[in-house]
This record gives structure tokens, sequence and C-alpha cells, in this order.
């Protein structure tokens, strides 16, 4: 049994997994909101929008890194044979960054995105600003992802 | 820059109140000031208003039944004032009949409930042969009409005083009862005992299945005249641009109108009291003398303690960026208007984070077409031009370490793309321009560093700034000691410790020793002002000295600050790996070996590739403008920006659907 060609493979399920279930409860719970919002007024459908979009970018990044990681360690094209346990247990660990950073920042975002919906039902013209508090939230998985991208892509 | 603003103090004649107060909204320079006494009352704009509300319920009624503006037709259309006036009675009868509809609609929607609930009801009692009516008590008999539970249908039975009747054999079994009248009380009480439920028949004429099918009846009828009121409705829709044009003329009523509450009043004169700017105050003047000579105009500068609203003036080419000011905070009035150095960073750094040529040419087409047909107004149009710049940038980072369209360089010899794909890849390697200077994939902590690089220059510009801003004040000591210091410690350290960082990163920078130590002794020399001045306030020296430790703290502060321009790496990458993944995805589908499979795969991935690469623009687009935007706000602006300016909001045309023109 190949054990470096498993783990590779689990680090790179746990990056797309995890941060993609982050990503789908912070849209959802984001969309609920919207779904109000936009019940009583139709014209805010494209504000609630672009707010319900930011915590889904934390599932995208976990597909980076799960995309990468099975480039770098030869699982796309099938040739693992060179994947030794030691480096299979390094791609899992590198993904685990943006594999809980972003599982955990997503859902954290999409509850600053809900607020700020709340926000924009009672002021429209105030968008903006709840855009910018859901990103400093989003931070946090920039930063994981930038992490785990770094030592995905240092090993050779 | 900020604008000055005046203060004016207008005294004129009762008698053309209107006529000035129009002449000031057309003109539109003046926010006015509430000084009246108290709580005023307002008839004839709370009637304006009614007004408005009927129009909005109106427009929002026939909006799905109008036709619906073209994609690329203006967001407001251009008329004159006095034509969307004379679409006010036009409006007014539209109106009125769309209310007439929709109240026949909820009318006939709580008639038709109310039949079907009746209908309901009688159904159990069709077996019932004889007119309702003929059933009420006589004097020596009683009838009981209900519905009884079939479990007591034999007690029933039992009690020798009493005929009874049944019309089903359900569970609650429709029952009447007949006993004569002096038993009356016994059934009374005996009914109590058991599972009985009384039941009056409508007031119809006829047997139950008669009234039944009256009810039917009543039913269609209520159904074809709700879908010709539906029609009606729908028949509406046309008038909607006469109704939004109304909805405007009238809102302009309202505004001016209300205006009035906040004017001051002597026997035959009004007083008003309002903030313009200062390049304005001419024109203003110009406006009311055209339409009166008994006026009193008089303009002064803001006092002390008085907070004027905050307006910004910039070169065209800045003054889309005040959106993005504007979406953090105003200026306080009398501070700095950060937009001109903000605008240089806002693009280089916009695009680096979008780094894709493709998707930045995407951005400047997109936003010109936006502009050029749309003809978007205030935010929306400031955007769409952040935006358009934001993609020449792209473009130019996507060529100098990016992708295009998420193929770079290295693709083929990294990823084994497929098909088309290979050729298209191979093409641009032998061209070999993406990524032409810098290739984050490859050098990565190349590319860190000049993030962090950009970082400090940002940060460090952002100290200069108010550094400048203090001089110009003649806050030599702000200056000196709460901005310059920084700059001398963040570039004091950043190049003193340069080549023992890039040493460990495995990529030594050399820099000669006595460069390290000047830069080093700056940075000495700014943490020695921070201790010794930081607190220069305070008397104590003790206090002084320890608020001079704590704010030398900041520099942690400065070190996440620089670390914060990381994103740009991460969200670049992020652009482009995406893309990147999506032509492999595509590619994929290209690789059958059967030639129709082939063609079918070609034409399936040509839609597929279209679609994903607008989703990744479209999300990477606005991440960069939003990341770009929190790096201004938190790590720019926090070295000099004052916040919370008050919005300036003058008298003015403030229309929804329509561009007042001349």
């Amino acid at each position: 049994m190949n054990w470096g060609a498993i783990w590779a493979t689990v680090g790179a399920v746990c990056a797309a997994l995890f941060a993609g279930i982050g990503s789908a409860i912070g849209v959802g719970i984001t969309g609920q909101a919207s779904a109000g919002v936009v019940s009583e007024n139709p014209d805010l459908s494209g504000k609630c929008l672009l707010l319900q979009l930011l915590p889904g970018t934390q599932g995208i990044y976990g597909l980076l890194i799960a995309v990468v990681i099975a480039l770098n360690s030869g699982l796309m094209s099938g040739d693992v044979s060179a994947l030794t346990t030691t480096t299979g247990v390094r791609f899992l660990v590198a993904g685990l960054p943006i594999a809980i950073g972003g599982l955990v920042s997503a859902i954290y975002q999409g509850k600053v995105a809900v607020a700020g919906i709340n926000m924009v039902a009672k002021k429209p013209t105030e968008s903006g600003k709840g855009m910018v508090m859901a990103i400093m939230v989003e931070t946090y998985a920039v930063l994981s992802l930038l992490i785990s991208f770094l030592l995905v892509n240092g090993i050779k | 820059m900020i604008v000055a603003m005046k203060r004016l103090s207008l005294v004129a004649l009762k008698s053309e109140q209107d006529t000035i107060l129009k002449a000031l909204q057309e003109c539109g320079t003046v926010q006015v000031l509430n000084i009246a006494d108290g709580e005023s009352v307002n008839p004839e704009a709370d009637a304006v208003n009614a007004r408005i509300q009927r129009l909005s319920e109106s427009i929002s009624a026939v909006k799905p039944y109008a036709k619906k503006p073209g994609f690329l037709s203006p967001q407001k259309r251009e008329l004159t004032l006095s034509a969307i006036r004379d679409d006010v009675p036009k409006a007014e009868t539209a109106a009125g009949e769309i209310e007439e509809l929709l109240h026949t609609q909820s009318r006939l929607q709580a008639e038709r409930e109310k039949a079907l609930a009746a209908k309901e009801a009688l159904e159990p009692w069709v077996r019932l042969s004889v007119p309702m009516s003929s059933i009420r008590n006589t004097a020596r008999v009683h009838y009981f009409i209900g519905l009884c539970a079939s479990k007591d249908q034999p007690k029933i039975d039992e009690q020798d005083y009493l005929e009874a009747e049944y019309y089903n054999e359900a569970t609650t079994i429709p029952t009447i009862l007949a006993c004569k009248e002096e038993d009356t009380r016994n059934v009374q009480n005996f009914l109590k005992t058991i599972d009985w439920q009384d039941y009056v028949f409508p007031k119809m004429e006829g047997t139950p299945g008669q009234a039944i099918e009256a009810l039917e009846r009543r039913i269609a009828e209520i159904d074809s005249e709700a879908e010709q009121a539906q029609t009606e409705l729908e028949g509406h829709g046309d008038a909607i641009e006469v109704l939004q044009n109304a909805f405007d003329a009238e809102t302009i009523d309202y505004d001016r109108l209300a205006v009035r509450g906040d004017l001051d009043y002597t026997v035959s004169t009004f007083v008003l009291e309002g903030w313009m700017r200062e390049d304005e105050v001419e024109k203003t003047e110009r406006a009311i003398k055209a339409v009166t000579d008994a006026y009193s105009f008089e303009v002064r500068d803001p006092v002390e303690g008085e907070e004027p609203p905050s307006v910004v003036r910039n070169n065209k080419f800045v003054e889309p960026f005040e959106e993005v000011q504007t979406l953090y905070s105003r200026p306080v009035y009398g501070s700095l208007d950060g937009t001109p150095y903000m605008t240089p960073f806002y693009i280089l750094l916009f695009g680096l984070m979008l780094s894709d040529s493709g998707y930045g040419l995407l951005l400047m087409l997109g936003s010109l077409i936006y502009l050029k047909g749309k003809k978007p107004t205030g935010m929306s149009k400031g955007i769409a031009k952040v935006l358009f710049w934001g993609g020449i940038s792209t473009v130019v980072w996507g060529v100098l370490c990016g992708s295009c369209f998420g193929i770079t360089r290295m693709s083929s010899s990294s990823i084994e793309l497929g098909g088309v794909f290979d050729k298209i890849s191979l093409f641009f390697e032998k061209l070999a321009i993406f990524p032409a200077w810098l290739d984050p994939m490859k050098n990565s902590l190349g590319m860190l560093g000049l993030c962090f690089g950009l970082g400090v220059l940002h940060i460090v510009a952002g100290y200069i700034v108010g550094a400048i801003d203090k001089f110009s004040r003649g806050d030599w000591k702000g200056a000196i000691f709460d901005q310059i210091s920084w700059v001398l410690i963040t570039l004091g350290l950043v190049i003193g410790f340069l080549p023992a960082i890039t040493g460990m990163a495995g990529m030594p920078v050399a820099l000669p020793d006595i460069v390290t130590k000047i830069a080093l002794g700056a940075a000495a020399l700014g943490a020695l002002f921070v201790v010794l001045f930081k607190g220069r306030e305070k008397r104590n020296p003790l206090k002084r000295l320890t608020s001079g430790l704590g704010g030398l703290y900041d520099v942690t502060g400065v070190l996440s600050d620089i670390l914060s321009y990381a994103r740009l790496f991460a969200l670049g990458i992020a652009t482009g790996v995406i893309g990147q993944v999506f032509n492999m995805l595509c590619s994929m589908l290209t690789n059958a070996s059967s030639p129709v499979m082939k063609i079918v795969g070609a034409i399936g991935s040509i839609v597929l590739l279209v679609l994903l690469h607008t989703f990744n623009v479209a999300i990477n687009a606005l991440g960069a403008f939003v990341h770009c935007a929190r790096l201004q706000y938190v790590e720019f602006y926090g070295k000099f920006y004052e916040s919370g300016g008050r919005e300036f909001s003058p008298l003015s045309y403030k229309t929804k659907h329509v561009q007042v023109s001349e």
C-alpha cells in the first residue's frame, strides 16, 4: 500500500472539503438573510448578492490548494510511485491551514455578512461598509491560503 | 482637497418664498439647516408625501407588467422638469385606477375564501333533501343542528325523547335532532355530556346541495372578475413611465415644501440658514437675483463649534476614487482629503491582486460598455471608473507576474493540458510573455518580497502624507514626532534587517555595512523621538515616559500592517490558479477518442470556459475591490486620515427615475 499517496489524497480532500463546508454554511445563512430582505425590497437584491458571495471564497481557496496538492504530488497524472509517506503527510499537514482556517472563517464571515445584510435593509447606502466588515474576517482565510500554498509549493 | 464651506443667511419676503426656494432647488447648491422653533406643521408637504406613497405603491404594483428596459439602456431618462410635471395629472388618474383595482383584488380574494369555507362546511349535509330554511323551531318542536362524533351515536339513539336524523357515516356525523319544546332543557344538558358541535346553516335558499351549487357559481364569478381585474392591472404596465415621472416630480416638490419647516419666519419675511460651497456662492446669489431683488444674502466663514458638511473636489482622474473613500467615511471638515494620495496605490494594488491580463481586459471593456450604455450616475459611475483603471493595472501586472485567462508560460510544462489548450499554451510559451518578470509559482518568496515591499512603500507614504499635512498646518512637533519618527523606524528597520531577513529566505540581498548601520541608527533616532515626545502634552515626566514607551509598542502594529500585504500574493494566485484549474477541466472534455465526442466536448468546453471564467473574474474582481479598499482604509488611512465628515446634501433635484435636463 502506498501510504504517501493516501496521505496526499487525504490532504487534498481535507482542503477542499472543510473549506467547502465552511463556505456552504456561510453562503447558506447569508442567503436566508438576503431572501428575507429582498422579500421586503426587491431593489436590494444586487447589494445582498454581493454580500452573500463573500463567504463563498473560502471554498474556492480550498479547491485551489486541493488542486495544487494533487498536481504537485502527482495524483493528477497518476504517477505516485515516488511519493514517500513523509511527503504524503507533508501534503496533508500543509493543507490543514486552509482546511480549518477556511472552515471557521467562512462561518464567521457568513455571520458578519448576515449582519451586513440586515444593515443594508435599514440603510441601503451603507452596503460598502458591510462588505468591508465581512472582508476583515476573510483576511485570515487569505493568510491560511497563503501559508498552505507556500508549504505545498515548497514540497518537491 | 476639501472644499471650504460658507454659511449663508438669506432673508427675503414671505410672499416670494416659493419662487426663491424653486430657484435654489434648481441651482442645487444650498444645504438648508433647521432653525425653526419647535415642531412645525406642514400640511402641504404631508399631502404631497401621501401622493408620493400612492405613486410608489402603484409603481411596484405594475412593475412586473411593464416593459423591461434594455440591457444597455441608460439608467435614467433625460426629461425636462415641466415634462415630468405634465405627467402628474395623468399619473394621478392611473394611480387612482390601480389603487381601485388592487382594492377589488383584495376584496375578491376575501370573498372567495369566505365562499370556499361556507361550501366546505355545507358539503357533509348534501343528503338533506329539504330546504335549510324549513328546519326552524316551532311552538311545539325544537330542533338541534350539529355535528356529533360517531362514537356517541348510540347514546343519542338511547334517548327516547329525541328524534334523530343522520346525514352520513363519517367520524363526525351531521345530525338533526328534534324534541318536544318542554324537553329542550334536557336535551341541552344531554348534549353537553357527548361530543357535540352546534352548526348554523348559512342564510341561503334551498337544500344544502342547491346552496353548494350556488356557491360554486359565485366562486366562478369571482374568479372571472378577478381575472378581469388582473388583465386591467396588467394593462396599466404601460403607465409605469408616467407614474415614475410623476413620482420624481412629486419628490422634487416634497423636498422643497419640506424645507419650509426648517425656516424661521417674521410677519412678512422668512429666514433661511444653510451651508454652501465657497466656489458656488456667486452662482447661488445669481440664481436668487434672477427671481427677486428684495432679499438680504449674507455669507460668512464657519465659526468655532460649527460642523460644516464635508465635500471633496478633485480632478477628473482622481474623482471616481472619492467613492471608494466615501464607502469608508468622509473626511472631517478642515482635515485632509485622502483621495489623491490613495488613487495611485489603489490602482497599483488592485492590479496585483487580480493579476490576470485577460481578466483585466474584460474588466476594462465591461466597465467601458457599462459606462457608455447605462450612463450611470453617482456611486455606480465612480465604481465603474475605478474598475476601469483597475482593469488597466491588472493587464500590466498580469503580463509582469500573472497569467492570461489562467494560461501562464509554465502551464504546458508543469500541468498536462490536452488538445487545443496545449497548442494555445504552447503559443504563449513561445511568446514567453506571461509572466514576464516574476513568476509567483516558481519564485514564491520573491513575490512575497514584492508584496511586502509595496506594503512598506504604501505605509511610509501614509506617514509622509500625514507629516506634510501637519507641517502645512504649522504643527511641526506632530509632523516630526508622530509621523517622521515612524518613517524613520519603519524604513530603518526594514533596510537595517534586509540582509538578515533575505538571508534567512535563501536569497540574501547584500547591502554595504555602512547603509545598514545608518538605517538602524535612523530607526533608533525615530524610536527616541517616540519615547521622549509621544506624551509631550503630559506634565508629569514619569507619565510622559510611560506614554512614550507605550507608543513604541505600536511597532508591532506597523509589522502586522506590512504582513497584511501578503494578501496581494494570495489573491493573485487565487485568480491565476483557479483560472488554470478551469482550463484544465475543460481541456479534459476535448480529450475524447471518438471524433464526434471530440466535437461535442469542444463545444461543451467552450460554453463552460466562458461561464467559469466569467464567474472567476466576477468573484475575484469583487475580492480585489474590497481587499484593496481595506488596505487603503486600515493600513494607509490609519496613518493620517480623520474620518467622520458629514455628508453635504443640498436642496436639489433628487430623482430616482429621471435625469432632469435644462
